[in-house]
């Protein structure tokens, strides 16, 4: 039986308010050093929480704003999380169906044996252009699923696509922004033409109606055409379809489906009957079955996250943040490092899956990796140890006066200190002893680099209730 | 072992130190130089070899050779960032006691302000490797040391602040007494409290100056500087530490006190036989870049207990009065802190006040001063450099 073995998702905890754009409600945002490539390692880091990752054989990676249009990023997410080397990797790109489509070819693949699990992310920080619908809509979030064929908690029944060969909404290469047709056009004969094909074939083809569905996770372009789309396939909104939380998230793209599903799944009972499905050019419909609650020891819920949160104060900063604004009085950094690709690789242990070193002489923790022990002078004498998913504690912090970047050292539980910029906080947050976990972020050396570089930060914890 | 009494500084020079946009390094280089030729009574054909200390503002020696013209002599550049002025002094010394070379340039000059950036010069880092991926500047790196300093006392951060700020209010009333300082006004508490916030608990007047400047020193043998001259220094004992950031790597690392520091300390007291430093030692010229700094450099030079400078702060004991008067010229806070040059324009006071030539700041019967130096952050690891000159026995 293939199905998911474990599921997770992270919403930034970044907001807009919609009042600074002129409208209502709010929905997230990316922060200064998130892309769609450091929430998905987020929401894999998530996923992967009390599972064993030496026997994650793939990883997909499906988003509309990878940050590279050649570059394959799954591979960047798959080392940030630690995985092995020898395993499958894919981007999907160019549609907001990509993660679901993913999902269906990770599903057969386990079952036809050519792994034996595969991690599907989904993430997306798309940009409507400033005044527009799209900018008001589209939020940003990820979603992650583990497939498998062992110990699976939700199986997968049954699956069904449509293609559907339409302009409404697309971005060229070089477009900043969204584009998109007429909404009413858009809607009728893209979103609500392809689901109700995708969705309604489905149940007809399984021979179920609407009250044999517990839970319809439907990707949710905005606030109204979801609802008017699932009352047209006979179910009953307020009790059936998963909350698309367009006032306090927004449209989360190709993420949509999957960090709705993990909002479902936080919930879920045995014997649930689940569909799940995405939009983008067509549509792509899978009906799941819950055998048993997923319950992860750290797994931070859908609703934590959407409740942990920090608006940004003005909508300056929000253009900042995103590079929308030219700052031709940015000064020089006073640490001028640029982006080099011999190191980066180098150090993609270090760097990516946040390897430290552990001395099998003394027993210290210390990072960056050693070849010489700091605390008993052992020479190369180290076993790796990842740090990524260790928690910690503010042991000194400080906020840079040019720029507002916090760094510290944080102290490991377990041992281990650990230099590092910080994110999400201020020192009006942060204090000495404050708890901590890491998260994987971006760093600008310099504006010039073409490569983007990525780091690991700490951020204070996220936790449920 | 050692090299106690066996060089003698027989002339220094030193350029004002500030924002001197009128003139290139190679201006600060010649004026700073020509100064200490003079005081020396020498020519820069007399020189049988330099070392030169610059962080940022040159390469190789020819840097210090080409403004100077000097006369194909061998020229060594030393950078340890902010101690490379002590750490060139050391080694010409190295050079005379060895006696491989006779009467030897030691110069330091930094020109930060071309920079355009109100910091320290940009801190050329090679590519992406660890710590270039962290974004830092240096008061927030001194500030996180302070917080760990009263967190780990016990002392109030209000309390704190007001004795740091004494500190500050105490370099800048030097300073005023100090012609070639780039801030000459004294200041009050209430000024240094009121100061915008930098990174807590260190404000505007807690952090020193970025400024350009030079300096420079002529030594010899003893023996050459008594044919030479009735009056000149002579180094007793030097000490220099380098840490292995330990302090971002060894996770019971304490955070409040430079090891560094105290190394080097210990070492060149035990080569100038000083057994009770805030007795013997007269005056110390130390490295104040955040007053927080020079608050636990008193106690890692041994002048105060571990925890207890701040008592002493409070008891004037480092004022031009007290009992070790410490940056009688006004230290780092009034010269600012051209990085290369800083190690030399500290050995300059020290030898001035040797000298009997320290102005309206001059302290009665100086034997024994002592230029220090931190380089790096205490947020990894630094350098700790120490230089103690006396009059000849």
């Amino acid at each position: 039986m293939v199905g998911l073995i474990s599921y997770g998702a992270y919403i930034p905890r970044w907001r807009m308010d919609l009042g600074l754009a002129g409208a209502r409600g709010e929905r997230s945002i990316t922060g200064p050093d998130e892309d769609s490539v450091t929430m998905a390692v987020a929401a894999v880091m998530q996923c992967l929480k009390g599972v064993d990752r030496s026997k994650v054989d793939g990883l997909f990676f499906a988003s509309a704003s990878s940050p590279y249009t050649e570059k394959q990023m799954s591979t960047l997410i798959a080392k940030a999380a630690d995985l092995r080397e020898d395993i499958m990797t894919a981007d999907f790109g160019s549609s907001t169906k990509g993660g679901t489509t993913a999902l269906r070819l990770a599903a057969d693949a386990v079952k036809a044996g050519s792994a034996r699990q595969i991690i599907v992310v989904a993430s997306d920080c798309r940009m409507g252009e400033p005044g527009s619908e799209h900018e008001r809509n589209c939020g940003a979030g990820a979603g992650a699923v583990l497939v498998g064929a062992d110990n699976v908690a939700v199986s997968i029944e049954s699956s069904m696509s449509v293609a559907n060969e339409i302009f409404d909404v697309w971005q060229r290469k070089k477009d900043t922004y969204l584009n998109s047709w007429e909404s009413r056009f858009d809607l009728a004969f893209g979103y609500t033409k392809s689901m109700g094909e995708a969705v309604g074939g489905l149940m007809k083809k399984d021979g179920l109606t609407a009250k044999d569905i517990a839970k319809a996770v439907f990707y949710c372009p905005d606030a109204r055409t979801t609802i008017g789309m699932a009352q047209g396939l006979g179910f009953d909104p307020m009790k059936q379809v998963q909350d698309g939380y367009m006032g306090t998230i927004g449209n989360t793209g190709t993420a949509s489906p999957l960090l709705l599903l993990a909002a479902t799944l936080d919930e879920a009972k045995a014997d649930d009957n689940i569909l799940l499905a995405g939009y983008g050019n067509g549509s792509d419909v899978i009906r799941m079955k819950v055998n048993k609650a997923i319950e992860a020891k750290g797994r931070v819920s859908v609703k934590a996250q959407i409740q942990s949160k920090l608006n940004v104060s003005d909508y300056f900063t929000y253009l900042k943040w995103n590079g929308l604004v030219d700052l031709k009085d940015a000064k020089m950094p006073y640490v001028l490092t640029y982006a080099s690709a011999p190191p980066t690789y180098r150090e993609r242990e270090r760097l990516y899956a946040f390897h430290g070193t552990k001395c099998k002489q003394c027993g210290a923790i210390e990072f960056p990796p050693q070849r010489v022990c700091a605390k008993c002078r052992a020479k190369d004498e180290f076993e790796s140890v990842t740090l990524s998913d260790k928690q910690g504690k503010v042991f000194t912090c400080m906020q840079d006066p040019l720029t507002g970047q916090m760094e510290g050292l944080i102290n490991l539980d377990g041992g281990g200190r650990v230099y590092c910029n910080m994110a999400d906080c201020t020192m009006k947050t942060v204090q000495i002893d404050t708890p901590v976990e890491m998260s994987f972020r971006k760093i600008v050396l310099v504006s010039w680099d073409t490569m983007i570089s990525y780091t690991w930060k700490a951020v204070p914890l996220r936790v449920n209730g | 072992m050692g090299l106690k009494n066996e060089v003698a500084v027989i002339g220094m020079g030193c350029t004002k130190f500030g924002e001197l946009w009128d003139k290139d390094v190679k201006d600060l280089v010649v004026d700073a130089c020509y100064e200490a030729f003079d005081d020396a009574g020498i020519q820069s054909t007399d020189l049988d070899a330099a070392w030169w200390s610059t962080m940022y503002s040159g390469e190789m020696g020819r840097s210090l050779a080409y403004p100077l013209k000097l006369d194909y002599i061998p020229v060594t550049r030393v950078e340890n960032r902010c101690s490379g002025g002590q750490d060139a002094f050391i080694n010409a010394c190295f050079s005379v006691a060895a006696g491989a070379y006779e009467t030897v340039l030691v110069c330091g000059a930094e020109k930060l302000k071309d920079s355009g950036i109100s910091a320290a010069g940009i801190d050329p880092t090679t590519p992406y490797t660890h710590r270039g991926d962290i974004m830092f500047v240096p008061p927030g790196a001194f500030a996180q040391i302070a917080q760990r300093y009263f967190h780990h006392y016990g002392i109030d951060p209000k309390e704190g602040k007001e004795a740091l700020a004494k500190i500050a209010v105490k370099n800048h009333y030097h300073g005023s007494l100090t012609p070639k300082a780039q801030f000459q006004k004294a200041i009050t508490i209430e000024q240094v409290l009121k100061a915008p916030m930098i990174a807590p608990p260190l404000g505007l007047f807690d952090c020193c100056g970025v400024s350009d400047g030079c300096a420079a020193a002529i030594i010899t043998t003893v023996e050459k500087a008594r044919k030479m001259k009735k009056d000149f220094a002579v180094l007793k004992g030097f000490g220099f530490s380098i840490g292995h950031y330990q302090a971002s790597i060894e996770d019971d690392w304490p955070f409040i006190y430079f090891e560094e520091n105290v190394r080097a300390a210990q070492m060149a007291y035990k080569m100038a036989g000083v057994t009770n430093p805030r007795k013997e030692i007269d005056v110390a010229i130390v490295h104040d870049c955040f007053t927080i700094t020079e608050l636990i450099i008193c106690e890692d030079l041994g002048f105060s207990e571990h925890g207890k400078a701040m008592e002493d702060v409070h008891k004037g004991t480092f004022e031009l009065k007290g009992e070790v008067p410490v940056n009688t010229d006004g230290g780092l806070k009034c010269f600012g802190h051209p990085v290369g040059a800083s190690g030399i324009r500290m050995l300059y006071e020290v030898y001035n006040q040797l000298m009997g030539r320290a102005g309206k700041r001059q302290l009665d019967n100086v034997k024994l001063g002592l230029a220090h130096g931190v380089g790096g952050t205490p947020i990894d690891s630094s350098t700790g450099a120490v230089v103690i000159l006396g009059k000849p026995d």
